[in-house]
């Protein structure tokens, strides 16, 4: 399964907020992980920054990149975003959902509400990290 | 020794080869970001990492303490927000 984990995924993850269901979903993947492919991109990275310190933020890109190689997000097509712009979304999570398209995964997992309203039509499914390990059992 | 019409003809295959590896460039990228399989030695340094920033994490007071989900989530919007606009230039 090609996955998109938000950043509100990783910082529940790593146990700035704690949400166990978040954890299991990491170690889930982490235990099958030939199984699944994550894609990061450089705002989700920037994002992640912003609540690490500099020791941890080294240790997150340890973590990261044994798994993923992080996209920059210049390869995102421009006309993508403002597609999810047209659906309601703020243009930063419309980046975010367009990168989730662009990479061609199959789900983009996330904690926040704007994201999973969204449902019509979209080539992606959006689930929380709870229904996620549901659907990874 | 070469004409002036040669010389161009040549300058221009260069510049039209160098071109060709530009455009492409980006795919190639992508394709080996797609196709990359993660094996089991990685994904055991992976584990190993997440939960030494995990122990960090817990050895310090979280920036959420306190907060419910919802605000949680909300402060990170404001933050990814205040990033983007700080990306793309604007201030809106």
């Amino acid at each position: 399964m090609e996955l998109i984990l938000d950043a509100n995924e990783y910082i529940f993850a790593f146990g700035l907020m704690k949400k166990e269901a978040c954890t299991n979903f990491f170690e889930r993947i982490l235990e099958n992980i030939s199984s699944h492919h994550i894609h990061i991109c450089r705002t989700i990275v920037d994002e992640i920054r912003q609540n690490l310190s500099l020791d941890e933020f080294r240790e997150f890109i340890l973590f990261i990149n044994p798994l993923a190689t992080i996209d920059e997000d210049f390869f995102v097509p421009f006309t993508l975003g403002e597609k999810y712009m047209k659906k309601g979304l703020k243009p930063a999570d419309a980046f975010i959902a367009a990168y989730t398209e662009w990479t061609g995964a199959d789900v983009l997992a996330t904690e926040n509400r704007h994201f999973l309203t969204l449902h019509d039509n979209l080539p992606f499914k959006i689930l929380t990290a709870k229904k996620c390990l549901k659907l990874l059992k | 020794m070469k004409t002036k019409n040669q010389i161009v003809k040549t300058l221009s295959k260069t510049r039209q080869k160098l071109w060709k590896t530009t455009i492409i460039s980006p795919c190639s990228f992508r394709t080996k970001t797609q196709t990359g399989k993660v094996n089991k030695h990685n994904a055991k340094e992976a584990l190993k990492h997440f939960e030494k920033l995990r122990e960090m994490i817990a050895q310090r007071p979280s920036p959420f303490k306190g907060m419910t989900e919802k605000k949680v989530i909300d402060k990170l919007r404001q933050t990814r927000k205040k990033l983007w606009e700080e990306k793309i230039g604007t201030n809106t």
